[in-house]
């Protein structure tokens, strides 16, 4: 092999290493019986071997990787955002697969778990692209096996229609997003990332906006901002619980690194503000203020956490907005995705674990008076919702600390108007959820009991040590 | 820019837009998707006249890779469709909107009236015995001694 080639695989060494260990459960996976007493046993045992091999490689890239290694080639390049794309796809990708242990498809029990290991090399891979190419394929590594997911983990009619809803409106964002990238190839002559950044900084004419915003179009549906978001409810009402909080974390963690990385990587290229700047404010304001109020009109535990990621999104893109104006770094728009992985995976658990099948759709109603069944799990989910508001305490307290913070610094009126219109949707987003709270306290009206109690199982784990997570990183803010 | 790029541009944007507007406006699944694979076809094809237009081969190494992909696409495309169709009998997309806002019910085509009018499906003119009409001769025919 080629220097360059040993190099490029050196920066994305998990991602190659995850991708390697998908294709052996492929292989393996050929040879095994899923519908003898054996096999289905063995169901279990994918997501184990998995959630224990993705622990191994994030604490080993965490402990071996403090520092990018600033190696720079074709395809790939190492730096911060790639370094903290990969620890935060890793962080998902173990709670998915802890999650994913006893909600396993029983006749696709190894291509579940196999896709899942690719798309989470796809993130990876998206997190240290370099290239217009890797950056497009690395797109699609996340969004194919996705889609395969949404139809392998539920094989009922809602299934097959998320699967529909999500793969039609996939297939077309991709390919309006690839419109926008061959219009910045033939701006730039390139398809290098930085290439393309340094010559649109000196080119503010109409094709350069208009490619700008079919690119950010194409990528909004990934991270579900407004006019794109419409799928997400219909998506996470229709797939099985494991599979709704991938899709609410992990697609949406690689939408933000590819935004990240056509707009300059580790250092946001303010030549992007004239074309991009107004788009991504305009997109994060209107996120997040329909996405509130959506969120507010729910009573499905799916739905309304489908609005809540939807409001999520537009914090999100005011941090990338703020981030693109001061030409500064995204450490908080990274650090606020992985703190809202790990709440909504939290409280996806809780779900899980009061719902004996992935497929169940809990209304509000059926969660009332949890505290007195399950004192633990309801406090644990308790954590998560507060982090999801943003109270002291815990890490939703610091993300949105960060983005405000960030968004204010600028000293761009605009910028700064955002940021005031965050704070009163993080107000309105807190209704819902103490509204939420105080529905799992209260004492129930009637003694029947729609939700069984919960026994111990890995979702209850799971729940408790996001709680854990939450609060741990409000104490030691720097961790990530 | 040559004229020849121009016009390939031209062709570029009319596909997509060809695609964009059959994707919204068509109901028919395997249409729907068809409408992508039109709107993939024009970015490649923009791919391949900016590589043309700069003299260097990224472009049409990005065609491949899109032609690449737009075929897995097609796979998982096709491999839905024939799944959705053994649901319903129908390709019509309109029938797969039960996720939705609760909102007043309005009134849908059903299954049964769409599975009904596939007299309008080409038929392919049977050949060979109809096995439901014609008896299958249980005994077999006397075989004629052979000649001694």
């Amino acid at each position: 092999m080629s220097p360059e080639l040993t190099n490029s695989f050196l920066t994305v060494l998990p991602a190659v290493v995850i991708f390697g260990i998908a294709c052996i459960y492929l292989l393996v996976g050929m040879f095994q019986d899923n519908s003898s007493p054996a096999g289905i046993r063995s169901v279990s045992g994918w997501g184990i071997v998995s959630t224990f091999l993705l622990t191994t490689l994030w604490i080993g890239t965490v402990w071996f990787s403090l520092q990018p290694s600033g190696l720079v080639t074709k395809l790939f390049q190492s730096d911060s955002v790639a370094l903290h794309g990969t620890h935060l796809t890793l962080l998902a990708g173990v709670l998915i697969s802890a999650f994913s242990i006893t909600h396993t498809p029983r006749r696709f029990a190894y291509e579940f778990h196999a896709c899942l290991l690719i798309l989470l090399a796809g993130s990876i891979f998206l997190a240290a692209a370099a290239d217009l190419t890797t950056l497009y394929l690395s797109i699609e590594m996340v969004s194919l096996p996705t889609t395969l997911l949404l139809s392998i983990s539920r094989r009922d009619n809602s299934g097959r229609e998320a699967t529909l809803k999500y793969f039609a409106l996939s297939a077309f964002a991709s390919a309006v997003f690839l419109m926008g990238a061959s219009y910045l190839y033939g701006l730039s002559g390139t398809t290098s990332l930085s290439g393309i950044a340094t010559a649109l900084a000196t080119n503010d004419t109409t094709l350069a906006k208009v490619a700008m915003a079919l690119v950010l179009a194409g990528l909004a549906f990934r991270v579900t901002a407004v006019p794109f978001h419409f799928y997400a409810p219909d998506v996470f009402t229709g797939s099985s619980l494991p599979v709704a909080a991938m899709i609410a974390t992990v697609p949406k963690i690689a939408g933000f690194l590819a935004i990240i990385r056509i707009l300059g990587g580790a250092q946001l290229h303010t030549g992007f503000v004239e074309s991009a700047g107004l788009i991504l404010l305009v997109l994060a304001l209107v996120t997040m203020t329909s996405g509130n109020f959506m969120a507010l009109a729910q009573t499905k535990w799916r739905r309304l956490l489908a609005y809540s990621s939807v409001a999520h999104s537009g914090y999100l893109l005011i941090g990338v907005a703020a981030a693109l104006y001061r030409g500064g770094e995204t450490t908080y728009v990274l650090s606020y995705l992985s703190a809202y992985t790990v709440m909504t995976l939290g409280v996806f658990a809780a779900l899980a674990t009061l719902t004996a099948n992935g497929d169940s759709d809990p209304s509000l109603a059926d969660l009332e008076g949890l505290y007195q069944r399950a004192p633990m799990l309801c406090i644990a989910l308790s954590v998560c919702l507060l982090s999801l508001i943003g109270v002291p305490l815990t890490a939703g307290f610091w993300a949105k600390f960060g983005i405000f913070q960030d968004a204010i610094r600028t000293a761009r009126t605009e910028l700064v108007v955002g940021a005031v219109i965050m704070a009163i949707n993080a107000a309105v987003g807190a209704m819902y959820y103490l509204s939420l709270l105080l529905r799992i306290y209260r004492v129930p009206h009637t003694n029947s009991a729609p939700v069984s109690t919960p026994k111990f199982s890995p979702s209850f784990a799971l729940t408790v040590v996001c709680a854990a997570i939450t609060v741990l990183w409000f104490l030691l803010p720097n961790w990530m | 820019m040559t004229p020849l790029t121009q016009q390939t541009l031209m062709v570029g944007a009319l596909l997509f837009t060809f695609g964009l507007v059959g994707f919204l406006s068509r109901r028919n699944l395997i249409l729907i998707f068809l409408s992508v694979e039109l709107m993939l076809a024009g970015v490649a094809t923009n791919f391949i006249a900016f590589g043309s237009h700069y003299g260097i081969a990224s472009g049409q190494l990005f065609a491949i890779l899109i032609l690449t992909v737009a075929s897995c696409e097609a796979a998982i495309a096709l491999a839905m469709v024939v799944a959705l169709y053994r649901r319903k009998s129908t390709l019509d997309v309109e029938l797969w909107s039960d996720l939705r806002e609760t909102a007043p019910e309005k009134s849908k085509p059903t299954a049964k009236s769409e599975s009904s009018k596939h007299a309008e499906y080409p038929v392919l003119t049977p050949a060979g015995i109809d096995p439901l009409t014609t008896k299958v001769p249980v005994t077999l025919p006397d075989v004629p001694a052979p000649k001694a």
